[in-house]
């Protein structure tokens, strides 16, 4: 066949490695890659993410990191499934979880899935983090990274704060008011910060809703932000090795 | 110990030649030479080569990349078991479709229509104890259009329009039921007479038991 009898819709660039690539061995998922390489280069940065070498050394322990943010997506994933049907009012919220629990298909399964979560998040967090204080990953260059993670444990165990309020039954409300009196003992500030945390000199509706508000949109952005940051660092500076 | 951001120097690692990264895993060197040589011919140059996989041997990092695109899609795929039945179930359950009473056939209570009348189309209702998710059961009337088919049968229109639901009244004087927001006509056995409705009137399976009248499932019209 000559080259031009090619059929048009078959890339072709002189010199281009992967235009050479196309060739009739190759599948339809593989060609539509091609195709999609050749217009936005996408495996060029890909592959320096990807291919980034680890230094000796790493160990499971290094795992910490990832399955903290696997429970997260988890977390996430759940929790808007739950935003469906979960609704932030003292009228109802109590209602509606149970009715998840008790009527929604598979909705008992999701719950305990943000639930455990949640809680694997938080004991991920601690043994990401003394990993990292044992091996000393914390130290120059990298202190930046370390102060970024100290504001995502913030953020994780205010996740686990507000979140621990939603369900609106008796032990959510006595936790939460046992929380916001711890808060209040804060020398000068303490009544003003409990106050804001309350929405008001009592525990009610303006609480949850603000608890649901800080739980669904303040509190994630704030963690993906940080998240993106904490990534970036470690691609920019690499792995520490360890000891 | 060096905390500093060297790389390691290991002149095996096939990415980090010249300082570049050149060469994605999916794609390798033999990959990117095996174009012009496999253009006509079987491939010559890797021997170990499971045919219809693009030619390319599986090298370790080839099956790390695989092995990773798997999990990620295994874990995908239970997260989607897991969040889409809650997000889907609700909306494609069963309507509600107990037996309930509309009225007495021959001698109606106080306040009830009389359905008597052989012949004879009357407004009425019922009333079931409606479910609605986490609210508390509460009581829903809803209105019908009961005809007396005589020899004891009886017809249960739904009273709304099956063009795009609007409360539909019942003229006396032509004997036909009008929609006022469209103009829809049907006649008393429910048909269309005018009008944009794709089909006749929507009615609730009827029985009658100990002199009461029933419904129960609402069926769509001309089915």
């Amino acid at each position: 066949m000559s080259p031009a009898a090619e059929p048009s819709r078959r890339p072709k660039r002189a010199g281009d490695p992967a235009a050479a690539a196309v060739s009739p061995h190759r599948g339809r998922v593989a060609r539509i890659a091609d195709g999609l390489d050749e217009r936005l280069d996408l495996r060029r940065p890909l592959a320096a993410v990807l291919d980034k070498p680890l230094p000796e050394g790493i160990t499971w322990l290094h795992c910490f990191g990832g399955m903290t943010f696997f429970a997260f997506v988890v977390l996430a994933v759940t929790g808007v499934a739950l935003a469906f049907y979960y609704v932030p009012s003292p009228d109802h919220a109590r209602a509606s979880v149970a009715w998840i629990e008790g009527s929604l298909p598979l909705g008992s399964l999701l719950r305990n899935l943000h639930r455990w979560s949640a809680y694997a998040m938080v004991a991920l967090v601690v043994c990401h983090m003394v990993r990292v204080f044992v091996h000393g990953a914390y130290r120059k260059p990298r202190e930046l990274n370390w102060v970024v993670g100290v504001v995502m444990l913030l953020v994780v165990l205010s996740f686990g704060f507000t979140g621990y309020l939603l369900p609106w039954d008796q032990k959510a409300y006595w936790a939460t008011n046992v929380g916001i009196n711890m808060a209040d003992s804060v020398p000068l500030a303490g009544p003003l910060i409990a106050d804001l945390l309350r929405g008001g000199p009592e525990l009610g509706a303006v609480t949850l809703l603000r608890f649901y508000a800080a739980h669904v949109f303040v509190l994630p952005a704030v963690l993906i932000f940080s998240l993106v940051l904490h990534f970036a660092m470690v691609r920019r500076q690499g792995i520490a090795r360890p000891l | 110990m060096d905390p500093s951001l060297s790389l390691p120097k290991r002149g095996a690692s096939p990415v980090d030649e010249g300082g570049a990264h050149r060469v994605f895993a999916m794609s390798t060197q033999e990959g990117l030479q095996e174009g012009p040589q496999t253009a006509g011919a079987p491939d010559a140059t890797c021997r170990d080569v499971a045919p219809g996989d693009a030619g390319r041997p599986i090298t370790r990092s080839r099956f790390l990349v695989w092995t990773a695109g798997v999990a990620v899609g295994v874990v995908a795929a239970t997260l989607g078991a897991v969040t889409l039945p809650p997000l889907v179930a609700p909306a494609v359950r069963d309507q509600d479709a107990e037996w309930t009473p509309v009225g007495n056939v021959e001698v109606p209570e106080p306040g009830q229509p009389d359905l008597s009348a052989i012949g004879a189309v009357v407004a009425s209702s019922f009333t079931r104890t409606i479910t609605d998710a986490y609210m508390p059961p509460r009581e829903q009337k809803t209105p019908v259009f009961v005809r007396n088919d005589g020899e004891g049968r009886f017809t249960v229109f739904d009273a709304r329009c099956t063009h795009l639901g609007c409360p539909l009244a019942w003229s006396w004087v032509d004997r036909e039921f009008l929609c006022a927001c469209h103009g829809a006509v049907f006649d008393e056995r429910g048909d269309v007479v005018e009008g944009p409705p794709p089909r006749p009137l929507d009615r609730y399976e009827s029985k009658v038991e100990a002199g009461v009248l029933y419904v129960g499932r609402l069926e769509e019209g001309g089915s």
